[in-house]
């Protein structure tokens, strides 16, 4: 059975009060290992989050900015004392959350929640595109609809981008030639009644390449609000198309950071790096902090095809 | 004549109060434009960078902008001081040229073991955080030291100062410098009569080399920026030297700080045609101006 192992118990990103931006909550990271380094794009959170009330309330507002880290051992951060990104259209009055990087060719895409706030489901989801990691253009809402999770493949296939989203409550795929008109929206992967997987899904970072298929992270949330997280295998040529799911979580929460938080019982991941053979897998504890947790490219395959026969 | 036009009447960059290693002064910075941003890699001490102040601490730290006048910074020296023999009390005052792929940075490796305990040093990058000391460049009491971008005739050259003058000096392997030679002296009863030395690395121009300075005032130590031309062919030749300097102390934070009227640069970033020279304020915070490279007129 293919688990992560945590390489820190204490978190490895905690917010800072002198920044007003990260003054509460720094979790959801997105991730890549380019040039030598580890880069985190992470969301900052500057209050805490009042998710009871019937609508956003203003006076409750809490605003989202996604900040950014390197390290050249994936454990030891240095960071910007300024936002790399912040909201700035109609859209992300409430900020701009949960990031995932890819870099297809040359160009680094980020997809992110765009949350506008008028209602708890009045977000879209969004991408903005660099050279050169720090400056960000874009902003431009990638589906018309509610949806959230949502990352882009590192590589075309059949000269078509992919992007993995989310229609509660399962992980979709859909498809597009010029990243604007997305189209053959379909279902990858669906909830599991009865476990630790039967309330919604949805991916964690964008799915790795290697010669067995698409290793996806993804993560699952339960009737008791427990978000947990899984690997599945998705054919490389058919990636709608699972090869292998593990019936088991990869990673719960149960450091005392994981299990408090913003958000009690919360391991949730947007992004993973391959390096020196392994599976760095970042996330967010707790919608609080952030952690890191690994596993051996070489076992994770070796399970996970077992698991495909 | 030539004149810097400051873009900001506050300091782009300051110390940083929660952080103790920049937390009294963030000042003379290298600085270049590389893959869309503006780079800077700023000296930084935890007290005032005056012996009357203690045993200040140097560090190098990292900061990055799309504008070239609003910074982030990493919160974490790229080079911090201790560890290495020539830098028991850290770097100073770095000049970054970019040759190929390798970001390369000479900057003061100071340890105060004996007097004179200073030494020109180098490190290699490939992206501008993580460093690999390459070492001792010049054996001797040396600093203001610069690399030129390319290959000038045939040889690496590097601009120092033997005090109170600027020298190029010539190697084939980056490792044994020959060939030194003054090239640029105080002139008596000026601005510039104590001590010059060079700004950031030389820039390229169909004339000449374009080489901004610093120049010490005997009468008060106030320093001032100035700007020369040297031959492309044979920079040991100064074609042109502007009498009046190209910026000097104005502002506040310019004339007050921990070293009171100095404006010291050590770096510039060229996007297009505009040419941004970032500069310590009195030894304290970093400030930005600039010309146009059309501007280089003597």
């Amino acid at each position: 059975m293919i688990r992560l192992k945590r390489l820190s118990d204490k978190p490895i990103l905690s917010p800072i009060w002198d920044h007003e931006w990260e003054r509460e909550a720094v979790f959801n990271a997105g991730a890549l290992c380019e040039n030598g380094l580890f880069h985190l794009f992470y969301r900052a959170a500057d209050n805490r989050f009042h998710l009871t009330t019937e609508k956003p309330e203003d006076d409750k507002k809490f605003v989202s900015s996604i900040g950014y880290a390197v390290s050249t051992d994936g454990l030891n951060f240095a960071r910007f004392d300024k936002p790399v990104l912040i909201g700035t259209t109609e859209y992300e009055a409430w900020g701009v959350e949960d990031p995932r990087i890819t870099k297809i060719d040359s160009t680094y895409y980020m997809t992110y929640t765009a949350f506008r706030g008028q209602d708890w489901h009045d977000y879209r989801p969004a991408l903005c595109w660099s050279k050169n990691l720090v400056d960000w253009q874009g902003h431009r809402i990638l589906l018309d609809e509610p949806n959230k999770d949502v990352a882009l493949f590192p590589e075309r296939v059949d000269g078509r981008y992919m992007l993995l989203h989310r229609r509660e409550p399962d992980i979709w795929i859909a498809f597009s030639e010029d990243l604007q008109t997305w189209t053959d929206h379909q279902i990858v992967m669906r909830t599991i009644p009865g476990g630790w997987e039967e309330t919604k899904i949805g991916i964690a970072g964008p799915p790795h390449k290697t010669e067995a298929g698409w290793v996806l992270f993804y993560h699952a949330k339960d009737v008791n609000h427990v978000y947990r997280l899984g690997v599945a295998l998705l054919d490389l040529s058919q990636p709608a198309h699972v090869l292998a799911r593990q019936p088991e979580p990869i990673l719960e929460p149960e450091t005392t950071w994981e299990r408090h938080g913003l958000v009690p019982n919360v391991v949730f991941s947007c992004g993973s790096v391959e390096k020196d053979g392994a599976y760095f897998v970042y996330y967010g504890g707790g919608d609080s902090c952030m952690g890191v947790a690994a596993v051996d490219k070489s076992t994770l395959l070796y399970y996970l095809t077992r698991e495909a026969k | 004549m030539i004149k810097l036009e400051r873009l900001s009447d506050k300091p782009v960059v300051s110390p940083d109060l929660s952080q103790p290693w920049e937390r009294a002064a963030t000042f003379n910075t290298a600085a270049i434009y590389d893959n869309g941003l503006f780079h800077l890699l700023y000296r930084a001490t935890d007290i005032g960078c005056h012996a009357r102040f203690g045993d200040y601490m140097n560090s190098i730290g990292y900061a990055v902008s799309c504008d070239g006048i609003h910074f982030m910074k990493l919160d974490k020296p790229v080079l911090a001081p201790g560890n290495h023999p020539q830098e028991l009390r850290g770097a100073e005052d770095g000049r970054l040229v970019k040759i190929g792929d390798t970001f390369h940075l000479t900057y003061t490796g100071f340890s105060n073991r004996f007097d004179g305990d200073y030494r020109i040093c180098m490190a290699t990058s490939k992206n501008l955080i993580t460093w690999e000391r390459r070492g001792v460049v010049l054996d001797e009491p040396n600093k203001n030291a610069s690399l030129f971008p390319e290959k000038v005739s045939g040889k690496w050259c590097l601009l120092h100062r033997r005090h109170p003058d600027i020298w190029i000096a010539w190697s084939d392997d980056m490792q044994n410098w020959h060939g030194h030679t003054k090239i640029l002296s105080p002139v008596s009863d000026t601005w510039q009569d104590a001590r010059v030395g060079i700004a950031g690395p030389p820039i390229k121009t169909p004339q000449g080399w374009f080489l901004m300075y610093h120049a010490a005032h005997l009468a008060d130590n106030s320093y001032r920026l100035g700007a020369a031309l040297l031959d492309l062919a044979d920079p040991t030749k100064v074609l042109a030297r502007q009498a009046e300097p190209i910026i000097e102390p104005e502002l506040a934070w310019e004339k007050v700080g921990f070293v009171p009227n100095v404006i010291f640069s050590n770096g510039h970033a060229v996007k297009g045609n505009e040419i941004y020279v970032y500069y310590g304020g009195a030894d304290t915070v970093i400030g930005v101006a600039a010309m146009r490279m059309s501007d280089i007129r003597f």
